[in-house]
């Protein structure tokens, strides 16, 4: 018996998801980190602990490789689960793809988490546009606990058909809280049994034809099943008197119910929930959408059930413009909606009474946003100021997905576009300019120790083979910093604690080709200045090649031996005449403006921060006049 | 079980993650039904964090604006920034020396709207002491005082005791007990 098993807990959502993979009996989890779905596998692996149970799990080096190791483990009959963000799921899409008309044996879950703002991502991309494409059956749970429970379903489904299921929570889900009544774990006893069917596992061409028109069938009746799902599709007051009604999908169901009630017109909608994406129950929907003038769609970030309902004079969503098509269903954007919609179809005599006036005086106000910026004491702060103070405005800058495309607001970031880009678009860069057989301009690409893993690995052997010359910083502050803290695999450090095989960045790097491979700590400014030079002399040498320097000096965030190292405290003393230029290029939160400069409009004293300042000592160089200098005790 | 939502806003690093879950385990610890959620920037210092707390029936884990019965401003920008999420009637408690930080009209819309404004420099309390953390404390001991608030004094001390790690205990409850009877005195 499990201690957990009846217990009623507030849990995040994504410890929900981390809570329904061990009830659900998963045996095996591999994931990538990435916000918002970081924290599903470490959940995992803890309540696997506290229960006692045996899995493994894994911070695998990509989406792709953790994808592939999941599903392969799912061939051997075992229940398995890959773990990752939307964008994720586009480094993991040629695996996919094709795991689609393969099939699964034990249950195969794919969960990927949504960024409906964006937040924290490149895109607004739906993974439910991701499971059309595929053909993958999805679900989308609207609340912490019911993805919790929606889990288990998954499996069941996947098992029954053998097919992977997605399930896809969105921000809103993995980072909400809601408590939830954990039920008993499951254990299963599944020895791993690969059996052999090449027409299945490595099916040529004429067998994919096959396998394609069994997918084909396989969703035939997976529509059925949904279609005769009443735990995650079903009707709130189904016998309200109405002409209009909502079809509501994700967490913009829990919102519009929040609102209705709020404002005492709950009752007067009829509401069809929808849990199971695809494939689309066409009976539930459109026999739900038949009995009403209009219907208003509303799901994000994008429109897949809008979009497959066939009653197109009915339907109201995104396409017709009642709905935004960017950005976040919050409350405040759902309440404008339902407040015209409702007015409009005669459910509400007048728009509601929304209290606009605080929203209204507070834009009047102009407060700016804060923006994001690396922390203080950041190394890679220290780091990127070198660069830019050498290379100055000439230097390209290519950059990655990380804390450290902050780094933009040193103008020593150009260029992010996803995963392992700073390498093979410096390698563009390179090329373009050589092709002209001019002078080159200095170019670095900067690239987070984790992210060189996941996607730079295959981008410096190609840099190397066609010979393109630049200088790679790879920023190793020794964690995934961005995504909460997960090992790297230059660590060694496995999912579960345990350890692994440390896998040293300037080995991989050697081993790629690269000739100069220097470790240099960035705190070190005059040291990490002198290294680029001499990468810079080296790339335009006869014998160069890529130049490689890894920053490494530890998050101070994450490593507290780090943060104590260099206790170094910093004052303004009376040197400073308020030219601002330390805030400017340093551009660190804990640098502000003071007082004003008197008879200079627009100057600024600089005063620290106390409350944010990390007491790295880092700006000490950064003032010409000498002006910012250690504490005196 | 009263309804209940409560919204703490502040930047990175002023325990306003802490301050909410003391909610949630009060409430659990009741049998109330609760939600919540957070939301914050991609830095990990310094930017804005939001912290949204909901008891009672409810199904999206998010305070929808103009629903919040309180609003903290763990820090005064913040707060002003979210001013918004207030229903009419609502409480809204800053943490500053005094109200000048609110411009005149929203001072203004904040009175009309019936909404009561308290202040409290719970950062200057916490720096004199040299324990500029524990300000979240300072604040949910006031807000404990206020009758609207369905949480008693007691109630929360025993959420406190039983989240706080030993070493830091004795200077939580300080700043609680503070708190709450300046939070008295204001009544």
């Amino acid at each position: 018996m499990s201690d957990f098993a009846g217990k009623t807990m507030v849990l995040l959502g994504n410890e929900a998801i981390g809570r329904g993979l061990v009830e659900a009996g998963c045996q095996l989890a591999m994931s990538y980190p990435g916000t918002p779905s970081s924290e599903i596998l470490p959940s995992f692996v803890r309540f696997a602990r506290v229960e006692n149970i045996d899995v493994h799990s894994e911070w695998s080096a990509n989406e792709k490789v953790a994808f592939e190791e999941a599903l392969a483990a799912s061939y051997t009959g075992k229940r398995t689960t890959v773990i990752m963000k939307q964008v994720g799921m586009n480094v993991a899409a040629d695996p996919m793809m094709s795991s689609a008309y393969t099939g699964v044996k034990g249950g195969f879950l794919i969960i990927t988490a949504d960024d409906p703002g964006p937040h924290s991502s490149q895109t607004e991309q739906d993974t439910r546009m991701f499971a059309l494409f595929a053909k993958i059956p999805a679900l989308d749970p609207a609340s912490p606990d019911e993805a919790r429970r929606m889990v288990p379903y998954a499996y069941e489904l996947s098992e029954k058909y053998e097919i992977p299921v997605i399930m896809r929570p969105s921000l809103r889900v993995c980072h909400g809280r809601e408590s939830s009544t954990l039920e008993e774990p499951t254990v299963l006893d599944r020895p791993a049994n690969f059996v052999k069917d090449t027409h299945r596992w490595a099916a040529t061409p004429r067998y994919r034809l096959k396998l394609h028109q069994q997918l084909n069938e396989k969703l035939a009746r997976i529509t059925e099943d949904f279609e005769a799902d009443t735990t995650f599709n079903f009707v709130d007051n189904a016998d309200a008197k109405s002409s209009f009604a909502i079809i509501a999908a994700g967490m913009p169901y829990a919102t519009i119910r929040d609102i209705l009630k709020e404002h005492g017109a709950f009752e007067r909608v009829p509401i069809l929930k929808i849990g199971t994406a695809f494939p689309y129950p066409k009976k539930t929907i459109e026999g739900f959408a038949s009995k009403y003038d209009k219907v208003l769609v509303v799901e994000e970030p994008d429109a897949v059930i809008e979009l497959q309902l066939s009653m197109r004079n009915r339907v109201m969503g995104r396409h017709d413009g009642t709905v935004p098509d960017a950005g976040e269903l919050t409350g405040e954007v759902l309440t404008d909606v339902l407040s015209k919609v409702l007015t409009d179809a005669g459910v509400i005599d007048e728009p509601w009474a929304i209290s606009k006036d605080l929203r209204e005086v507070v834009n009047d106000l102009e407060i700016p946003v804060r923006p994001a910026s690396l922390c203080p004491g950041c190394p890679h702060r220290s780091s990127f100021y070198t660069i830019r103070k050498l290379f100055g405005k000439k230097g390209i800058y290519t950059s990655d997905i990380g804390c450290y495309t902050l780094g933009l607001n040193l103008d020593a970031v150009d260029t992010c576009l996803d995963m392992g880009a700073a390498i093979s678009m410096a390698t563009g860069f390179y090329h373009a300019y050589n092709h002209d057989k001019g002078d080159i301009p200095p170019i670095v690409a900067t690239i987070g120790d984790s992210t060189f893993y996941h996607g730079g690995l295959p981008a410096l052997a190609g840099a190397i083979y066609s010979d393109a010359r630049y200088i790679l910083v790879i920023l190793d502050n020794l964690v995934t910093a961005m995504t909460g803290m997960q090992p790297t695999l230059a660590l060694g450090v496995q999912a579960d604690g345990t350890l692994g095989t440390v896998l040293p960045l300037e080995d991989a790097c050697k081993g790629l080709g690269a000739r100069f491979v220097r470790v240099q700590d960035p705190y070190d400014q005059d040291g990490m200045r002198d290294v680029l030079k001499e990468a810079q002399e080296h790339c335009r040498g006869p014998e160069g090649r890529v130049a490689v320097i890894i920053a490494r000096h530890g998050c101070l965030i994450n490593d507290k031996a780090a943060a104590r190292a260099n206790v170094s405290p910093v004052t303004i003393n009376d040197n400073c005449n308020g030219c601002g230029l330390c805030r400017k290029t340093f551009e660190c939160t804990a640098l502000v403006k003071g007082d004003p400069v008197e008879g200079k409009e627009g100057r600024f004293y600089t005063v620290i921060d106390r409350r944010v300042c990390a007491d790295c000592g880092q700006c000490i160089p950064v003032c010409n006049r000498g002006a910012i200098q250690l504490l005196e005790n | 079980m009263s309804a209940l939502n409560m919204l703490f806003a502040g930047v990175g690093g002023q325990g306003i993650l802490f301050a909410s879950k003391i909610f949630f385990e009060a409430a659990m610890k009741r049998g109330d039904k609760v939600m919540g959620a957070e939301t914050h920037g991609m830095s990990q210092r310094g930017g804005s964090v939001v912290s949204h707390f909901k008891m009672g029936d409810q199904s999206s884990a998010m305070v929808i604006p103009g629903t919040a019965d309180v609003l903290v401003g763990l820090e005064r920008t913040e707060g002003l920034r979210n001013l918004e999420f207030l229903r009419g009637g609502g409480i809204y408690l800053v943490n500053a020396p005094d109200l000048s930080c609110i411009p005149e009209s929203a001072m203004k819309q904040l009175r009309e709207s019936d909404i009561k404004v308290h202040n409290f420099d719970a950062d200057g309390v916490a720096m004199a002491k040299k324990k500029p953390l524990t300000a979240n404390l300072y604040l949910i001991g006031y807000l404990c005082a206020q009758s609207e608030i369905p949480f008693g004094h007691d109630e929360i001390k025993e959420t406190v005791s039983a989240l706080t790690k030993p070493a830091f205990l004795a200077d939580n409850l300080d700043a609680l007990q503070i708190g709450y009877e300046k939070g008295k005195a204001q009544q």
